[in-house]
């Protein structure tokens, strides 16, 4: 078992290699707030156990051993964000530092009921990937916002944690791992940028931007997303959508809400002949609608995960 | 016992103790619950036949109340309408609340399904927002279980702050300690206590807002907050409300913050499914997508655009099967034991005054007759509805049926009180309140009639088995199915004249299909019958007399009675149906209870039941019958029906409508019928 100590330094080296960069004793010290000798000195110890290898040019690098202790570190820490904000209702800005603390002191069995309280989630609040919880998000085919060209849709893959009062800023303009951006027109001032979120217009400095990771739409995405929403009646068996409005008539938009189709919910084609009624799948529930009330609620058509990944490829 | 001392000092007491002061008192649960979460079999396990049916106060929506043991204790247990939410969209949804706010009921059992958790929190939700505690019962585990979802009680009993206990209901499962922790909350010692649902800082500011102008003055029994929350959620009954209650200017304040936040009704909802998903997020474990539920399986059948059209009808033609097969035997039976009874009476009171042996044999024992013949049909009738309505088939008939019933401007759900009709039109027309929309309400109220109930059909067997031997079922299904085209047609000519335009929602749950719970069947079954053999019991009964009076006053004899010359004035309307004066008499008294055309025509001929069959075929051509029945099937409903409109409706003026419209279609069916086999020659 590492240290806590070297549990943190694996973390952070994770952490930077995770965002494409240099991992430099330098660096290190800046991302752990220490010394530069001081990280010089551990990165020795850690060397000697085989944690990592070090050398001039590329910096420091994990070790097959390195990589799996730092994985399993930072999969606890991932988890714990992910309970104390859903669970525990934290707010995002505050979860990093509070997980860092528990995730020392978590057992291999906490760990595993922690998982499967959780269900299946596969990345934390930010956006980035559990280890072991599901396929890693490649770097590749994500930019940073602040490199997104105008006017090309992008989803926000995640952002940068750490950092309280930019988790605050970004959360207050309703960037979050999921909101679908564009960037409307280079700002005024060079230094920042206006973007279009959840149909408002936004600005961003740049040097915000550069932390979060965003990824293009593929065009069927872009095209659902320009599309606007569409009627459930439009969805074909199979195809979900996400609940956009609600239209008309008070009774009937209680008894949706009641029903579970509040807007942000995904909901499944079930059954749908084309013409009476239809069948959808709304929280585990299957409810059936009249053709006039199906065309009232409208929704985003949600492109098929496998779909946008051949697409991007 | 209470467990109150037991279980140690509460910190923080969940509930102020009650039953201390006064031990006397019954401590009060009310049963809340969404529709399809097995709530009336929890209320029937735990109540048995302690239970009590009735009506809330002035509406037509059942309340079920019984008493239940426990650990030496005695609890009312109220069945609350199975509600999805608590706003006052619905009767249902009214009465619902309205109880838990005014009655204050000591503890709030909600029944929750584990197999659609989140959907199922959403009314706990609301229930938290009232004063009562809550106790949780998560039923239908081995639902949720065979969905693939792991549900855990403990830890969303932890999350939630209020007892939550496991249940598989139909097993019997849960029941006891669905009571213990009633208990242990009625005697204030559960330890923690549960939270307001969080719905976010910015509305919680807003719903602050709305309750500043209300001030001190929320109307008695109802909490501020609630009442601002509700004003925000845009319920009508509580903005008529806060509006009587407040003066002018506050009001205004009010109004113009509702109006600046016109939305807020999106927003509370998905806070709550916000934190309904914080609730879930640790007690419940996902099924991995792919799995093919057997409700998906069957589903791909029963609302199948053709197969699930064929199934219903394919049902529906079983009932009727089961009917003859089963029931039939039975029905002779029974008319054959009435037979010897009557016999046996005449025996007995050989030297009585001729008078009462008739009132006695003829009136009382053929009305006591007529009514039992009905129970064997109506059990199968029940039992078969109960069934359906139990595994949830019920939902994917109304699905299939909304394809055509929304030509009559008709949504599906209005089929579920229209099929209630196969049973008792008066379930019908009390059934309607689940239809949303009020016109179409009063169109399906309008054409439950049409609907051949079972004391029609037990006429219409009855004369079909007399008259048509081998074809009988053929010509069975042939008039039911007339009744069907007619009540189409009806619902496409009122639509269209009277109410163009309007058409209801159609949002339903498809609950997932599960065995049937047959204890509950079987009570709905005895309680429907009880109603009835009640009703019959005394109406039919009433009417068998006074018939038996009128036919035999003032000389004795039928040919000179008030009935025949009332049968013999209308007998120039009869002669376009080709039928007599009796069979005029007999559609006539169908008015009070419909089984009454058999009791009437046994009278009026002399004859008990089985002597009546055989008598028929001599009274009436196969034309004639046929007309009579078509008739019979379009006639004014029983009397009990038509008091179930006027309850329904509040209109003497509709009700009169309904009385018109369908003996006008009645007789002039008949004689269509009877003068179109004329023109073609057919019959004899």
């Amino acid at each position: 078992m590492a240290s806590q100590q070297s549990e943190d330094y694996l973390e952070a080296i994770d952490r930077l290699e995770e965002r494409g960069e240099l991992v430099t004793t330098s660096a290190l010290a800046r991302e752990r707030g220490v010394s530069a000798p001081s990280v010089t000195e551990m990165l020795r110890r850690l060397s000697e156990q085989g944690l990592v290898a070090y050398e001039q040019r590329k910096g420091v690098s994990l070790t097959a051993e390195g990589r799996r202790l730092a994985a399993s570190v930072v999969r606890r820490h991932r988890l714990w964000e992910r309970f104390l904000h859903d669970v525990l209702g934290l707010r995002w800005d505050r979860v990093d530092d509070e997980a860092c603390k528990l995730e020392h002191a978590t057992s291999p069995e906490v760990e595993r009921r922690l998982a499967r309280a959780l269900g299946n989630v596969d990345t934390c609040p930010h956006g980035h990937a559990i280890p072991g919880a599901g396929p890693e998000t490649s770097r590749e085919s994500t930019v940073p916002l602040s490199e997104l060209e105008p006017a090309r849709l992008a989803r926000i893959v995640s952002v940068r944690e750490g950092e309280a009062e930019l988790l605050r800023r970004l959360g207050s303009l309703g960037i979050r791992p999921g909101a679908i951006v564009r960037v409307e027109d280079e700002g005024d001032p060079a230094d920042s940028l206006v973007l279009r979120v959840a149909n408002r217009r936004q600005s961003l400095e740049r040097d915000l931007a550069s932390h979060v990771a965003a990824k293009p739409l593929s065009p069927e995405e872009a095209k659902a997303e320009a599309d606007g929403p569409v009627s459930i009646s439009d969805l074909v068996p199979g195809e979900a959508g996400v609940v956009r409005e609600l239209l008309a008539g008070r009774t009937f938009v209680a008894r949706c809400l009641a029903l579970g189709f509040t807007p942000g919910t995904q909901v499944r084609m079930i059954q749908n002949p084309g013409h009476g009624p239809v069948i959808v799948l709304v929280r585990d529930t299957r409810v059936a609608l009249g053709r006039g009330e199906a065309q009232k609620i409208r929704v985003v058509r949600v492109v098929r995960k496998e779909e946008a990944d051949v697409e991007a490829s | 016992m209470w467990r109150r001392a037991s279980q140690g000092v509460a910190t923080t007491s969940a509930a102020t103790p009650q039953g201390d002061n006064q031990p006397e008192k019954m401590a009060v649960v009310a049963l809340a619950g969404s529709p399809n979460v097995g709530k009336s079999a929890v209320f029937n396990l735990l109540t048995g036949l302690s239970q009590h049916v009735g009506n809330w106060p002035g509406k037509t929506v059942e309340r079920k109340t019984g008493t239940c043991r426990h650990d030496g204790k005695t609890l009312e247990i109220v069945d609350l309408p199975g509600t999805y939410s608590l706003t006052a969209n619905s009767v249902e949804e009214q009465l619902a609340r309205d109880y838990l706010i005014k009655e204050q009921p000591d503890v709030v059992a909600a029944i929750l399904s584990a197999a659609n958790l989140e959907r199922n929190l959403y009314l706990l939700a609301e229930l938290l927002e009232l004063p009562s505690p809550v106790v949780v019962g998560l039923n239908m585990m081995d639902v949720a279980e065979s969905q693939g979802l792991r549900v855990e009680a403990d830890v969303l009993q932890a999350a939630l702050g209020v007892p939550v206990v496991p249940m598989v209901a139909t097993r019997g499962q849960g029941l006891r300690e669905l009571l213990d922790a009633v208990d242990r909350v009625v005697a204030g010692s559960f330890p923690s206590r549960a939270k307001r649902p969080d719905l976010g800082k910015q509305l919680e500011e807003l719903i602050g807002q709305v309750e500043q102008p209300i001030g001190s003055d929320a109307p008695a029994p109802y909490p501020r907050h609630w009442l601002a929350l509700k004003l925000l959620e845009g319920d009508r009954e509580v903005t008529d409300l806060v509006r009587a209650h407040l003066p002018e200017e506050r009001w205004k304040e009010i109004e113009a913050l509702l109006r600046r936040h016109e939305d807020a009704v999106v927003a509370i909802a998905s806070a709550r499914y916000d934190w309904i998903e914080r609730m879930v997020r640790a007690a419940l474990t996902r099924p991995r997508v792919g799995a093919i539920s057997l409700t998906e399986r069957l589903d791909r059948a029963a609302t199948h655009l053709y197969a699930g059209p064929a199934i219903l009808l394919g049902l529906l033609g079983l009932i009727f099967w089961l009917t003859y097969r089963v029931a039939t035997p039975l029905v002779e039976v029974l008319d054959a034991g009435v037979g010897a009874g009557a016999d046996l009476l005449r025996a007995t009171l050989g030297d009585a005054p001729p008078w009462l042996v008739g009132l006695l044999a003829d009136g009382i024992l053929g009305g006591v007759g007529a009514t039992l013949a009905l129970l064997p049909i109506l059990v199968v009738f029940f039992l078969a509805m109960g069934f359906l309505e139990d595994v949830g088939y019920v939902a994917r008939a109304a699905f299939v049926a909304d394809r055509f019933m929304h030509r009559m401007g008709l949504h599906g759900k209005s089929f579920l009180p229209l099929f209630l009709g196969f049973g008792c039109n008066v379930p019908a027309v009390l059934g309607t309140r689940i239809v949303d929309s009020e016109r179409a309400r009063l169109l399906t109220i309008l054409l439950a009639p049409l609907v051949p109930c079972t004391a029609r059909l037990a006429v219409l067997m009855f004369f079909t088995g007399a008259l048509f031997g081998s074809s009988a079922p053929l010509v069975a299904w042939g008039l039911v199915a007339c009744s069907l085209v007619a009540l189409g047609l009806s619902g496409a000519l009122l639509n269209r004249l009277l109410f163009r335009g309007d058409r209801p929602a159609f949002i339903m749950e498809l609950p997932l299909y599960h065995l049937p719970d047959w204890r509950t069947v079987g009570l709905v079954v005895w309680q429907r019958l009880l109603a009835f053999v009640v009703r019959a019991g005394t109406v039919i009964l009433l009417v068998s007399v006074v018939v038996w009076a009128l036919a035999t006053l003032p000389g004795g004899e039928i040919e000179g009675s008030y009935l025949a010359e009332l049968g013999r004035f209308l007998a120039p309307l009869g002669a376009l149906m080709g039928l007599d004066w009796r069979m005029m008499v007999a559609l006539l008294t169908s008015f009070v209870a419909k089984e009454n055309t058999i009791a009437t025509l046994a009278i009026l001929t002399g004859s008990q039941e089985e002597t009546l069959a055989a008598a028929l075929p001599q009274m009436l051509s196969a034309t004639a019958a046929v007309a009579f029945l078509v008739t019979q099937m379009l006639f004014v409903p029983c009397v009990a029906t038509v008091a179930a409109i006027r309850q329904e409706t509040r209109s003497w003026r509709w009700t009169g409508f309904s009385l018109v419209y369908l003996s006008a279609l009645a007789f002039a069916a008949g004689i269509a019928v009877y003068q179109a086999a004329g023109l073609l020659r057919l019959g004899v």
